[in-house]
């Protein structure tokens, strides 16, 4: 049964590519996107599940009061916690390693199953590791940006450490087949609503939703690499600016042609 | 004799050059986290007399805050990136102008409710290029909805430290737009992309 939950998403994912055909689209591809075409048809695909499905649920879920939504999501972040404590080990980051497990055992405990998060009042961070994370520490570099159906934007470095994280996950061996699927809704229902605040942004202000979804994405993918301290990308784009400001400067003054 | 005096002339004058870059440094520090602490005031001004100013009493508060704590011209030319450079006189005028109201539309239209946020400087360093960053924090008490950290990149320009970027939770919005408005010079041009910055304002203006 183990085995069917790993498989399902891939053929999934397969059934879904070949439906759409992977579409290609003339002109030159961007060097930073080889994959564009395919991530394109990928991306309004997945918009298509969201606007008709998941984001009505998730409006409905944001109903509900505060404090049954904060718990729910406590319980969930509680119930994938453990891909979080086994990663800041492999990353070598033991003393987060051991703050992750002592929280996780308090909220499993007190926390009554992580509904309550009992270390959040003491202002202890709560962490977010995963394998495409500790692939990236390790100096693994992180390939093709990919956007997958359901699983949305990825690299390929986080795909790949995907199914670790899945098994990973308490979630993974609840072995009742009705709450695993239950759980598992309830998750990406919780995602999405967390989501609602950037995704209103993206709809509002972006031009180009797939390019906004992709540059936000990666930077935050980034920053999360870095652990909320990413070296600041865009300060070396400003330099570069700076250069060109320069050039034309000498053009204007007939410097150079 | 002699060669102590020099040595000690010497030291005294490395250290009161050390002094005065310090001294320097902080007074940029301070500069910098006024103009931050100046944005965050009128924000939150706005955002406690929200209902009474309604989206124009906000517009027309806000404006000569953010004209002022922004380097908008700057910020302008960086979103268009490789694109700035087609562009002749009257059409960058255009697009500041433009993308200025835009910015000043947006901030009066998202910041239009108060329900206990607080922002704080968390830190100010400097960075490369005489530029400063400003890291803060705005506490969202409602405890279902995450704090969002805001860093803020400054730079001097006519004697006045203004802000060119914001990177909210570790993405920068510098980046995002020069990403989207490249998207839309590539395939529809300079002048589509005005057209639905001047849309948006509007857009704007009718959801505050």
């Amino acid at each position: 049964m183990a085995a069917n939950r790993l498989l399902a998403p891939v053929w999934f994912v397969l059934f879904v590519l070949t439906g759409t055909g992977c579409v290609s689209i003339p002109g030159e591809p961007d060097p930073n996107d080889p994959w564009e075409p395919f991530n394109r048809s990928m991306y309004d695909f997945n918009d298509g599940i969201d606007k008709d499905i998941i984001a009505p649920v998730a409006d409905l879920y944001l109903k509900l009061p505060d404090g049954g939504r904060t718990a729910i999501h406590n319980f969930l972040v509680n119930l994938g916690y453990p891909t979080t404590i086994i990663n800041q080990f492999l990353q070598g980051k033991f003393e987060r390693g051991l703050e992750d497990t002592m929280r996780f055992i308090f909220n499993t405990t007190f926390g009554l199953l992580g509904f309550i998060d009992i270390a959040g009042p003491t202002g202890l961070a709560r962490n977010q590791e995963d394998f495409g994370q500790t692939f990236a520490v390790w100096g693994i570099p992180q390939g093709n940006f990919l956007t997958l159906p359901i699983l949305g934007p990825q690299t390929v470095r986080s795909a790949v450490g995907w199914p670790l994280d899945f098994v990973t996950k308490p979630l993974f061996w609840i072995e009742t087949p009705g709450e695993f699927a239950a759980l598992v809704g309830v998750n990406i229902v919780d995602t999405r609503a967390r989501l609602a605040p950037a995704i209103k942004l993206r709809d509002e202000t972006a031009f180009d939703p797939y390019i906004f979804t992709r540059e936000a994405y990666l930077q935050q993918r980034q920053n999360l690499i870095y652990d909320g301290n990413p070296p600041v990308r865009d300060l070396e784009d400003l330099d570069l600016l700076q250069e060109d400001r320069l050039l034309e400067e000498q053009k204007r003054e007939g410097k150079i042609q | 004799m002699q060669f102590a005096t020099r040595a000690l002339l010497r030291t005294v004058a490395a250290g009161l050059i050390g002094l005065g870059a310090v001294l320097s440094s902080t007074a940029q520090n301070a500069d910098a986290i006024a103009t931050v602490d100046q944005l965050h005031g009128a924000l939150l001004d706005i955002m406690q007399n929200a209902r009474t100013l309604g989206y124009a009493g906000r517009r027309d508060r806000i404006a000569p805050v953010v004209r002022e704590s922004f380097d908008l011209p700057f910020i302008a030319r960086f979103a268009l990136g490789r694109y700035w450079s087609e562009l002749d006189f009257e059409e960058r005028e255009t697009f500041v102008n433009v993308f200025s109201r835009w910015t000043v539309a947006h901030y009066a239209a998202r910041f239009n409710g108060y329900s206990g946020e607080k922002f704080e400087v968390v830190s100010v360093e400097p960075s490369r290029r005489e530029r400063e960053l400003v890291r803060t924090v705005l506490d969202v008490p409602n405890e279902s909805a995450a704090d969002v950290t805001l860093d803020y990149l400054l730079h001097e320009t006519d004697g006045k430290w203004r802000i060119i970027n914001v990177i909210a939770n570790g993405v920068s919005d510098l980046s995002l737009k020069r990403a989207d408005y490249g998207a839309v010079m590539k395939t529809q041009g300079f002048k589509n992309l005005v057209e639905r910055l001047e849309g948006q304002v509007l857009e704007l203006a009718d959801g505050g």
